[in-house]
């Protein structure tokens, strides 16, 4: 780990993180937040709340999603056709 | 700098302990090219400089992190066109990033294809293969060597891309609100 990250150079080569990549959305869904927010908070006394506001909101919608995909590839789809061998 | 061509007034807005103000559109094409140039620079050229660095700190957040996870690779005009039109809105930082990786990062390689170097290939002045002239050609290295960047693959290549995008679509939004631009201006009455 320590030499991969000592191999690494900043912008020129991709982040090693394959397996945890689903973590980088939570910076997405900040950076979103924050980018729409500024735009369209009419007070900027209420664009650090409302910027959290919107990033848990997103971070929530993005697992709920995950988790209906998930049981209906799963659950849903094996149900309605099982699979023949 | 402003020109009122189409002000839409609302009716003044009152409550208990609220000044009374109206909100005015003004259409401002000169900011909305500012901020096409540098996220953010529109807003703060209409007075509002703390929403403009929010706006800007946000969109090149998103851009230069972007590059952070995926590489300078995740912004790549030829191979990547459709990707790079909604990066191309964050402005000519975006052209700046796509030709330096182009010219600097990118070179021939043995199958004619102009492309980012792989592990153990170094790059040289040689021959562009399609017109003969001098060009950037990848070779064999001696063993260990690395290209200048590396090419991201998978899922780190497509957040990386998306983060790049994104920041340039949430441009596009920040352009229209300082190209129809509405302020609230307060009457001084109170209700």
């Amino acid at each position: 780990m320590i030499a991969l990250l000592l191999a690494w150079r900043p912008f020129l080569d991709p982040l090693d993180a394959h397996d945890v990549w689903y973590l980088l959305l939570i910076p997405l869904a900040l950076g979103i937040s924050w980018s729409y927010k500024a735009v369209r908070v009419r007070s900027l006394d209420e664009f650090w709340r409302q910027m959290l506001a919107m990033t848990i909101q997103t971070i929530v919608a993005m697992i709920a999603l995950g988790l209906a995909v998930f049981i209906f590839v799963e659950h849903l789809v094996p149900m309605i056709l099982p699979i023949r061998m | 700098m402003t020109t009122p061509e189409s002000p839409q007034s609302q009716p003044p807005q009152t409550g208990a302990d609220e000044p009374a103000w109206v909100e005015i559109e003004r259409f401002h094409p000169l900011a909305a090219v500012a901020a096409l140039i540098l996220p953010g620079a529109g807003h703060a050229l209409l007075g509002e400089v703390k929403r403009g660095v929010l706006i800007g700190t946000g969109v090149l957040g998103l851009f230069f992190g972007g590059i952070l996870i995926g590489g300078i690779d995740v912004v790549d005009q030829r191979e990547d066109f459709i990707w790079f039109v909604g990066q191309a809105m964050v402005g000519p930082i975006a052209f700046g990033v796509d030709s330096l990786y182009q010219h600097r990062y990118k070179a021939w390689g043995p199958e004619r294809a102009y492309r980012a170097g792989n592990p153990g290939e170094v790059r040289i002045m040689g021959v562009n293969p399609e017109n003969g002239r001098p060009a950037p050609v990848w070779i064999t290295g001696p063993p260990g060597s690395m290209p200048p960047s590396s090419k991201s693959l998978a899922k780190v290549n497509e957040i990386g891309t998306l983060y790049a995008t994104l920041a340039g679509m949430l441009n596009v939004i920040a352009v229209l609100d300082v190209l129809f631009h509405r302020r609230r201006i307060a009457t001084g009455a109170r209700a």
